[in-house]
């Protein structure tokens, strides 16, 4: 008895444990995070280390002001996602990403880049 | 919601890994036990009778257990209130457009399919003539738990890879939930087959064919599971930095020396106990190793419950390769 007490108790603890989960990471994007590009992108490509499920992803890219400068939803396939821009003029600009690895785990992230001088 | 997630897993793990152990069990070692010598005693058909209930039973639990994984799953990958997965068809969405949802509704159906077997199977299980459809009956439930049990592996970290790693890791995890059920999963009938076999001469009879049957397919299982293992822990954990800097490499360590623990006991009941209890023509030695054997099969319950809970928590962490070569801040 007092043996199934100890065995049924460490099974609890065991399945108690605080855990942390699996991610997709943004494995590099263009443009470069952090870069300054000389001519305005056309649109934002991000690439991860997992396959996504489009269903539960998405990006946003916005101006310093806040206003949102990606137009047309993302297209997501395999491991990249990539959303067209709205013709952008010299400036700083964010970009927020949020996916889902096939792995069902969510990351999320942000990264700026400049156009023209920063 | 991490925390519900570890005990549906662990629920769902245990109520799968049992259905098909009940299958199993009545194919390879209690039918052919019974056949040998089930002739004036109780103990086929109380096993039997044991076996129907823990494979209906079993098979409840791991569907209800199924859709609450799902359910936690849509909450977490969408980000809303529970509600919401159902008033906002999240769950729906989560079926139809991600390949966990896929993967699960795929499940479901073998699950209805194995439902579908099991009531024919246990009424031709104690046929003694082999005809054609009891043996139809009986290979199709065999392979359809096979499947049921093995097709966790989607749930699991073996997807996303390439060239011969894509088809090798799903194979290995597949054959090790397949072996994990050959072993673990009939534990239990084996320990209720023990418990009621008397001091009488048939019952001992069919107690030595068992241990005898259940001994031969236990090495197959746990060879199986050490190179599947193997396999796995390569591609998961395969540096001494994976294994010993991350909770998934203690975790994994932790389910490897719970598993060298289950051998051990397993190695001595086959190589002291079984023969004990079938060549000793004495009763009390017979009975002393049945005894025993008794214990040490509980014991190897609880161990294999204790890997259970282990791989429960595994699962929700990122494997240790992943975990130690990136350190980029994540959400959560």
């Amino acid at each position: 008895m007092r043996t199934l007490v100890v065995v049924v108790t460490l099974f609890l603890v065991l399945l108690g444990t605080a855990a942390a989960r699996a991610h997709a990471f943004l494995d590099h994007a263009s443009p470069l995070v952090g870069s300054t590009v000389a001519v305005a992108p056309q649109e934002v490509s991000l690439s991860f280390t997992q396959n996504l499920e489009a269903a539960f992803s998405g990006v946003e890219v916005s101006d310093a002001a806040g206003a949102r400068v990606d137009q047309g939803k993302p297209q997501i396939g395999g491991n990249t996602m990539r959303v067209t821009l709205k013709p952008l003029s010299p400036g700083t600009y964010r970009v927020r990403w949020h996916v889902l690895s096939v792995d069902t785990h969510k990351t999320e992230g942000s990264f700026v880049f400049h156009v023209g001088k920063p | 919601m991490t925390d519900l997630l570890v005990y549906v897993r662990a629920f769902h793990f245990a109520a799968t890994l049992s259905v098909a152990g009940a299958v199993f069990f009545s194919v390879f070692i209690g039918e052919p036990a019974f056949s040998n010598a089930g002739i004036g005693t109780r103990v086929p058909a109380m096993v039997r009778h044991a076996l129907v209930w823990i494979a209906w039973t079993a098979l409840a639990f791991a569907v209800a257990s199924g859709v609450m994984w799902l359910v936690v799953l849509a909450q977490s990958m969408s980000d809303r209130p529970l509600q919401e997965v159902f008033s906002e068809g999240i769950i729906w969405i989560v079926l139809a457009q991600t390949g966990f949802g896929r993967d699960w509704l795929a499940r479901f159906v073998l699950a209805v399919l194995l439902a579908a077997t099991l009531g024919p199977f246990f009424t031709v299980a104690q046929a003694r003539d082999l005809n054609a459809k009891s043996l139809w009956v009986k290979t199709a439930a065999v392979l359809l738990a096979a499947g049921f049990v093995g097709t966790v592996t989607w749930a699991g970290h073996a997807a996303g890879g390439t060239g011969a790693e894509a088809i090798l890791r799903p194979a290995a995890d597949f054959l090790h939930l397949v072996a994990a059920a050959a072993w673990a999963g009939t534990l239990l009938p084996l320990a209720l087959l023990l418990a009621t076999v008397g001091e009488d001469a048939p019952s001992i009879a069919i107690a030595r064919i068992a241990t005898t049957r259940f001994s031969s397919f236990g090495i197959g299982s746990v060879a199986t599971l050490l190179v599947t293992g193997s396999i796995n822990a390569w591609y998961l954990a395969g540096s001494y930095a994976a294994l010993t800097e991350t909770e998934y490499g203690h975790l994994l360590l932790i389910k490897v020396a719970l598993f060298v623990v289950m051998v051990a006991v397993a190695a001595f009941n086959r190589l002291q106990l079984t023969p004990r209890l079938v060549q000793e023509t004495s009763a009390t030695t017979a009975q002393a190793a049945l005894s025993q054997l008794r214990r040490n099969t509980a014991v190897e319950i609880a161990i294999g419950a204790a890997i259970i809970a282990v791989v429960s928590v595994l699962g929700t962490n990122p494997p240790g390769l992943e975990a130690i070569g990136h350190t980029q801040h994540y959400s959560h």
